[in-house]
């Protein structure tokens, strides 16, 4: 990648965004909603052994366990990925500019060695109206 | 040279994002104030709750489904998910006169059926294994579990509107144990050989003081006693609260816990509502906590861990909460007007319940039969105890 490529705003985004945590929110919304649908919200009462039973099998346990766990990564999990995916976005912009530096000089433009003030509007006038 | 590497950035974005998220979580699971308390009508949770098992006790198929999958867990479940959906009937009953019908039908098929099989198979129907396990110190052997909560039922069918064989039941049964109590050193009968319940025994007062409130009768002095002996000799050393368990002659089994205290200061606060309050002030100061906005109860006391049991339930290591216990605190904050403790209970349950919606019938996966039983008394209990108060002298 040629050091133009990869300072361009576009490349420094796609750096920043941190696919994998997009990938396993991805991963858990759609584990969720698979479990949610086959009805396994129903084994719950199996794992917490409240409502006793013979149908009270190992595999019934197994799938209320499973399906606790995919509630809890969707309400806690998935969300804190989502927005730590943001929040690392943001933070790998900010980073790589400060890492950059100022942004360099135009062609023609005025010397701006340290020390030297280009504003003109804060230089002392020569000609104060007072 | 990069300044932070990447993992690093990963982490403090994954810190940053949990710090601002978690806090977060329950308001989409915290329900208004009108969700759970009203002052007339049925709270649209109960109603949902009541919808569910309404349909059960009227399908007998599904009715002997969940009262055998409760009896293979507990026998007393199965018994204590009668007494508190009935008594929450009732309640519905009187806030409601449209669902007075269908609350009075169903009472009387659950009392009936529970008398049926108390009469077939006796008390041990209803109790744990080890209640056979020695003879009880009062003869005839009676559970005050069982006798306590009965009267109950018949008693708020009754306050709903009068049954006369029931109003004889009732009369039998408040005898029964008005002079077992009068009979025992600590004014308590046992549910179990030589095991006196202050749950149990708050029920059986509560019912009395009903049954007083149909009859006429007074059996103020006996209540006051029972309150006076408790104060003097019930309470913890540490907390100041009523201990669950002591032996006839007043010893000590089991200290203060959640699965009792709650509803025990609900019942009292028919017989004596300062003493009550003073006891759910207590228990709020030694059981309730609260994390990033979930309310929830613990079963002991902080500082005493115990080993989870049928009554405690699951007991969350750590938190030290108690499915139990966090169920019974909701009737003890509705029964004192503690709304935002109310809601951040019923928060946790939407939560980590795991509710089941179909057809305006809800249940909690996560709860059986009598822990929603529970939930539903919670949100519609105090028209009785107001109707009771209002003929107090």
């Amino acid at each position: 990648m040629s050091p133009t490529q990869a300072d361009t705003p576009r490349s420094r985004f796609r750096r920043g965004v941190p696919v994998t945590m997009l990938v396993l929110a991805g991963l858990i919304a759609a584990g969720y909603g698979l479990a949610h649908a086959a009805g396994l919200r129903e084994n719950v009462s199996r794992l917490f052994a409240t409502s006793g039973g013979s149908g009270d099998r190992a595999d019934g346990v197994l799938l209320g366990g499973l399906y606790v766990l995919l509630h809890l990564l969707f309400t806690l999990g998935m969300p804190i990925l989502l927005l730590a995916a943001g929040a690392f976005t943001g933070l790998e912009l900010l980073l790589s500019r400060r890492r950059e530096g100022p942004p360099p000089r135009r062609a023609g433009s005025i010397s701006t060695e340290p020390g030297e003030r280009t504003d003109r509007s804060c230089e002392p006038s020569s000609g104060s109206p007072r | 040279m990069r300044l932070y590497p990447r993992w690093m950035l990963g982490l403090v974005s994954l810190a940053a994002a949990a710090a601002v998220w978690l806090p977060c979580v329950h308001w989409f699971y915290r329900p208004s104030a009108e969700q759970v308390v009203a002052e007339r009508g049925v709270p649209p949770l109960a109603r949902g709750i009541a919808s569910y098992y309404l349909h059960v006790w009227t399908e007998p198929a599904l009715l002997q489904a969940e009262l055998a999958k409760m009896r293979s867990a507990n026998a007393e479940w199965d018994f204590m998910g009668r007494s508190f959906f009935a008594w929450a009937l009732a309640n519905m009953a009187l806030r409601d006169p449209s669902l007075r019908p269908v609350a009075l039908e169903t009472i009387d098929r659950i009392v009936d059926a529970t008398l049926a099989v108390e009469a077939e198979r006796g008390m041990h129907a209803f109790l744990m294994p080890y209640g056979r396990a020695r003879p009880f110190v009062q003869q005839p052997a009676r559970s005050q579990f069982l006798d306590g909560e009965i009267a109950l039922m018949l008693a708020l069918r009754c306050l709903v509107e009068d049954k006369p064989p029931y109003r004889a039941e009732l009369r039998r049964r408040v005898e029964v144990v008005v002079a077992r109590m009068e009979a025992s050193p600590t004014l308590s009968a046992e549910s179990y050989p030589d095991e006196c319940w202050t749950f149990c025994n708050s029920v059986a007062l509560a019912a009395i003081r009903v049954a007083d409130r149909l009859d006429g009768t007074d059996h103020s002095i006996l209540s006051r006693r029972w309150i006076e002996r408790a104060g003097a000799k019930l309470l913890d050393a540490d907390t100041g609260l009523l201990i669950a368990a002591y032996a006839l002659d007043g010893r000590r089994i089991y200290g203060p816990e959640g699965s009792t205290i709650w509803l025990a200061c609900h019942c009292l606060s028919l017989i004596d509502e300062p003493f009550a309050r003073r006891q759910y002030e207590l228990a709020r100061q030694h059981l309730a906590g609260s994390l990033g906005g979930f309310g929830y109860a613990r079963e002991w006391p902080r500082g005493r861990s115990e080993r989870m049991d049928i009554d405690s339930g699951l007991v969350v290591p750590g938190v030290g909460a108690s499915v139990a216990s966090s169920g019974l605190a909701m009737v003890g904050a509705a029964t004192f007007g503690d709304v935002e403790y109310l809601r951040r209970l019923v928060t946790t349950a939407e939560f980590l319940g795991f509710p089941v919606e179909r057809d305006g019938r809800r249940k909690y996966a996560a709860s059986n039969q009598v822990g929603d039983a529970v939930a539903l008394y919670a949100l519609v209990a105090g028209p009785a105890w107001q109707r009771v108060r209002r003929a107090q002298p």
